[in-house]
């Protein structure tokens, strides 16, 4: 249980570092690098984790390991390499390789990721965020 | 006897205020954040991202100690316990988990980035994302707030639960935060219902704090 709220601590502090290394207008360092330390230090906890289980909590495959995988995908995005945490890389070659997980990341890939306007921007980012919904 | 490692913080009071509702026995060893003794090796071997609260269990799961960090995690783990607070299954118990969920990471989360920018301002250092995270703090009360418009006494339906517990401690902090609470008449009430329970008052100040917030 205690490694499902990690994948809770992973996205929040994965999506911030995205956010601010690739889609906030204004580059403001020092949220740069805040949120990119601070996931790289959430990698750094799966890594010592993984070092002596094969999974999150432990020897099974569970919700933890399926709530933390899709933030792993793509880590250059927050400045972050897998051969610099190979338990983590481990880890992850091994879910990724599942067919339950290939079919689930194959879900709504069709749907094209529409062109990041303003307009499309300000409603994933901006103020119409922040509206009531 | 299960032993609480902890600091009277938003997160912290979460365990506490749990422990104190379900009643089992407790103790409980401060920790001090200011000298980073979370960030110790005895600690990090207890809980491997060196925050608080964790608790360890020393009549666990078949007679044996078990250690459970993440505040999420403990609660859940001591309502099976207790066999309090959180429904054995079904809708019950997935509403629960919900509005467990959102408290543990969208409110947590928000209000962390919340204070983390008013202690920059506090310091006289930018602090260019505060209104960025107090917009999206009213965001999340306002959820709250949509969530008890069918007139829910708590969170998750009739009964008081986990995701009150974890809910709580983070608006307590209301002011801090700055929110205009009259603008949440609904999350005003429910704050002031649970905050009349006797656990709940006697787990803000543990371990004790002598600055009343």
């Amino acid at each position: 249980m205690a490694y499902v709220p990690d994948g809770q601590r992973v996205g929040p502090m994965f999506g911030q570092a995205n956010h601010f290394r690739t889609y906030a207008k204004e580059k403001i360092t020092y949220a740069v690098e805040r949120y990119t330390n601070e996931a790289r230090r959430l990698y750094g906890v799966l890594d010592k984790r993984l070092t002596d289980h094969e999974y999150l909590a432990g020897d099974f495959y569970s919700i933890a390991d399926i709530a933390t995988y899709p933030w792993c995908r793509a880590p250059e995005r927050r400045g972050v390499s897998h051969d610099e945490f190979p338990n983590v890389k481990r880890w992850f070659q091994a879910i990724d390789a599942r067919p339950a997980v290939i079919r689930g990341n194959a879900v709504l890939e069709d749907v094209p990721h529409a062109e990041l306007d303003d307009k499309a921007w300000d409603i994933m980012f901006g103020k119409a965020q922040f509206q009531k919904r | 006897m299960i032993t609480l490692y902890s600091k009277a913080t938003s997160n912290g009071r979460k365990a506490s205020i749990m422990l104190e509702e379900t009643g089992l026995a407790y103790r409980v060893r401060a920790m001090a954040l200011e000298r980073r003794e979370q960030k110790e090796p005895w600690f990090l071997a207890l809980n491997p991202n060196g925050r608080i609260p964790v608790i360890v269990d020393e009549d666990g799961p078949r007679g044996a100690p078990f250690t459970v960090f993440e505040s999420a995690a403990i609660l859940t783990y001591l309502a099976e316990k207790a066999g309090k607070f959180l429904p054995p299954e079904g809708r019950a118990r997935a509403e629960v988990m919900t509005w467990l969920t959102f408290a543990s990471t969208h409110l947590t989360f928000t209000g962390m980035q919340v204070h983390w920018q008013v202690r920059l301002r506090e310091q006289g250092k930018p602090h260019e994302l505060l209104a960025v995270w107090q917009e999206e703090n009213a965001r999340v009360y306002g959820v709250f707030e949509q969530a008890l418009a069918d007139g829910r006494p708590f969170l998750a339906g009739a009964a008081y639960s986990i995701a009150d517990i974890a809910a709580w401690p983070w608006i307590h902090r209301w002011r801090m935060q700055e929110i205009d609470f009259e603008s949440f008449p609904r999350t005003k009430a429910w704050y002031e219902r649970v905050g009349t329970r006797d656990a709940v008052r006697r787990g803000l100040n543990v371990p004790p704090r002598d600055d009343g917030l």
